[in-house]
């Protein structure tokens, strides 16, 4: 039996042993795992460390000492200070300098406090603009300061969603009928929240919803079009000219014979259409395109490009005309809407405003 | 029992001292870091140097901040446009100004919008092979520095400052023209630039962009993102669309061109220009969603670091821009919200 036990304990006291190595082992591998960490991390760089190399610099510590003098002067704490930064390294025991950009700090912090507090202010009163100025400068004196920071990426700027808070008996469906008057629209509140399958909603639970705030094109009807711009064959907008293309083929289809010759002209009106890109001639590209079938050959890619093209361009000039009217220049904002309407002929925005020009044309004219 | 424990004890002492030492050394290792660290945030935000026979600011910044690429950080902060040896200078280690934010005023980084290339015909939309050049030359020849979105948005998020001229050159659509004119122009000048493609237009005509061209364009330096997949107005409901057909046909828009330029190219994007600058809530709250950064409008003006980084400001430039337009829209400085 004692035979036995010393056999035992001898194990015991050899695991014990084993265990202890293994445990020192493994906080000496993590030690030499953080060395590496102690000097790349943060270790001060070596230049900094070399006191030596301090005596070595003629200009750098009067240049930034004037540099912290008139940055002061001017009120520019922050950039005062890290200037007298500069200038401590050179001068480590200096206790004036200690001294001044404990000053500083002491100074900075009680002014971005003052700007924040006021800014808070502002915030709370709905004023935007001033709040938005007190955080800036609150940065400003302290580029650090978390709070001001949220206020100016997130607490200023125009919410996205709203929050709405599930009543009892509420579904998916209902709070999709309530909040967008569409219970279709129930997917738009799973794309924004964590909602099960089944569309179930807890009591209480809080969910984001989108401001809606979309505009929809503008009503056709109210705008009475120019007689300057009806539609000539030429100008005619593309969905009629594509209509009548499309019947004039199905025509054509009924006879075989027809059919083939129809579609050499296809083919014509192709390579006129690509020539016309070719030149950048891009409106009587269109026209061509668009007395051509989506189907053929790659002209659905092509025509959608160009309408892409001459849309933006129309735009352009748009905005354009936009800007001259604002500066009150008349006949340049007419001719760059004229313009806009040259390229697309159904662009309403600009049909209402040209409209609106002449106008007021006239009536500068008369006086 | 008893003898068994004590000797237990008596050989393990060395041991448990051993493990006792190491556990020292490791609090010690810990209390190091902590101190380390606390200096950093306190002082050495700041390296003097003298510049030695050779050192250019690309090396140097290779030296001391581990990029070549931010002899700009060097310069911008000593107020210099080269070194020469034997030059006293400093080197922030930390951002020095974040956002560009001073008391009296900030920065403002205008970011640039074309759209197509020609070699001799010019539109509004269409800016002239030579007078896209000039317009480049003139950004290099003046030391404007062209950034990329992601440089762009740490700037936004008040991480960083920029260069003090900073400009952002951005492509929209993917003609072909910008690959066999604005290219090369680029390349030229060392600008970078991004291009928004709608991905519809990648469709294999020899008037666009195909796919090859878009994947060497990302590699040289022109970042590819997102220009949705038809090029709809997102910002606009049609008249024929329900709220329903809407809000898919935008996710469609925007989850559709995202995962085909991801396939294509391999990466994630993180930007999107707008079809025709137009947007609202309901297309932001879907960019959020699928993980955007930000995206783009194309109202002419500059952005600050606070503004919204989902309506972000681009200006157009015309193709009947002279230089001097072209200058105009190259505001790098504001006050108004500050005074």
């Amino acid at each position: 039996m004692s035979a036995r036990s010393t056999e035992h304990g001898k194990q015991v006291r050899w695991c014990n042993r084993v265990t202890t190595f293994l445990n020192s082992l493994r906080i000496f591998v993590l030690f030499l795992l953080f060395l590496p960490l102690l000097f790349a991390g943060c270790a001060v760089h070596p230049n900094l460390l070399d006191t030596a190399g301090r005596d070595n610099y003629r200009i750098l510590p009067d240049k930034y000492k004037q540099k912290a003098l008139a940055y002061e002067t001017r009120g520019f704490w922050r950039e005062a200070m890290q200037s007298w930064w500069i200038v401590h390294y050179f001068h480590p025991d200096d206790e004036k300098i200690t001294s001044r950009i404990n000053t500083l700090q002491k100074k900075i912090e009680v002014k971005a406090q003052e700007h924040f507090n006021q800014g808070v202010r502002f915030y709370q009163r709905g004023q935007i603009q001033k709040a938005r100025r007190e955080f800036l400068l609150t940065l400003a004196y302290d580029q650090g300061n978390e709070q001001a920071l949220d206020y100016v990426e997130k607490k200023l700027q125009p919410p996205v969603f709203r929050t709405y808070v599930v009543q009892d008996g509420d579904t998916v469906k209902k709070v999709a009928q309530k909040e967008f008057h569409d219970s279709n629209t129930a997917f738009l509140l799973k794309a924004f929240n964590e909602i099960n399958v089944t569309g179930n909603l807890t009591s209480g639970t809080i969910l984001q919803v989108p401001i809606l705030n979309i505009d929809s094109s503008e009503n056709k009807e109210i705008v009475a079009p120019l007689p300057e711009y009806h539609a000539t064959p030429a100008d005619s907008p593309g969905q009629k000219t594509g209509a009548i293309a499309g019947t004039s083929s199905k025509d054509h289809s009924r006879e075989t014979g027809q059919a083939t010759v129809r579609k050499e002209s296809d083919m014509q009106i192709y390579r006129k259409a690509k020539a016309y890109l070719e030149q950048e001639k891009y409106k009587k590209a269109l026209e061509a395109l668009r007395s051509l079938d989506n189907n053929f050959l790659d002209v659905g890619g092509l025509k959608a490009s160009t309408e892409v093209f001459l849309q933006q361009e129309a735009d352009a000039h748009y905005r354009k005309g936009i800007s001259y009217f604002l500066s009150e220049e008349l006949a340049k904002a007419i001719a760059e809407w004229e313009e806009v309407l040259r390229l697309v002929p159904d662009h309403l925005k600009a049909r209402k405003d040209l409209q609106n020009a002449r106008r007021m044309q006239k009536k500068v004219e008369k006086y | 029992m008893a003898f068994r424990k004590g000797t237990v004890s008596m050989n393990d002492a060395f041991w448990l001292k051993l493990r006792f030492i190491m556990g020292l050394m490791g609090i010690l290792c810990l209390m190091f870091l902590f101190q380390g660290c606390a200096r950093r945030g306190t002082f050495p935000q700041f390296l003097p140097v003298i510049v030695q026979a050779g050192d250019t600011l690309s090396t140097l910044a290779q030296k001391y901040l581990d990029d070549p690429d931010k002899g700009w950080v060097i310069a911008d902060f000593n107020d210099v446009t080269s070194v020469a040896a034997g030059q006293e200078i400093i080197i922030p280690l930390e951002p020095f100004e974040k956002g560009g934010l001073s008391r009296s005023g900030y920065q403002t980084v205008p970011i640039l919008v074309y759209h197509n290339f020609s070699n001799t015909r010019k539109s509004l939309m269409v800016v002239r092979r030579d007078e896209f050049e000039q317009q480049m030359k003139y950004l290099r020849n003046n030391n404007y520095r062209a950034i990329t979105l992601d440089e762009l948005f740490d700037f936004l998020e008040f991480r960083t400052e920029l260069p003090k001229k900073a400009v952002v050159i951005t492509i929209d659509d993917g003609w072909q023209e910008v690959y066999s004119i604005a290219f090369p122009i680029l390349k030229k000048y060392g600008l970078r630039a991004t291009l928004f493609v709608y991905t519809d237009l990648i469709n294999g005509s020899k008037k666009t962009l195909n796919w090859e061209e878009v994947t060497e364009l990302d590699r040289g330096g022109v970042d590819v993102q997102c220009h949705t997949k038809t090029h709809r107005n997102l910002g606009k409901m049609n008249d024929k669309e329900s709220l329903s057909q809407y809000a898919r046909e935008v996710e469609n828009e925007i989850v559709e061109s995202t995962r085909i330029i991801k396939e294509k190219l391999h990466k994630n994007v993180k930007y999107l220009a707008y079809p025709y600058g137009d947007t609202n809530n309901l297309v932001i709250a879907f960019l959020q969603q699928q993980g955007y950064r930000g995206a783009f409008t194309v109202k002419r003006a500059a952005n600050p670091f606070f503004i919204n980084p989902y309506t972000l400001n681009r200006s157009m430039v015309y193709g009947d821009f002279d230089l001097h337009d072209f200058k105009r829209n190259l505001k790098i400085y504001s006050r108004k919200a500050i005074n």
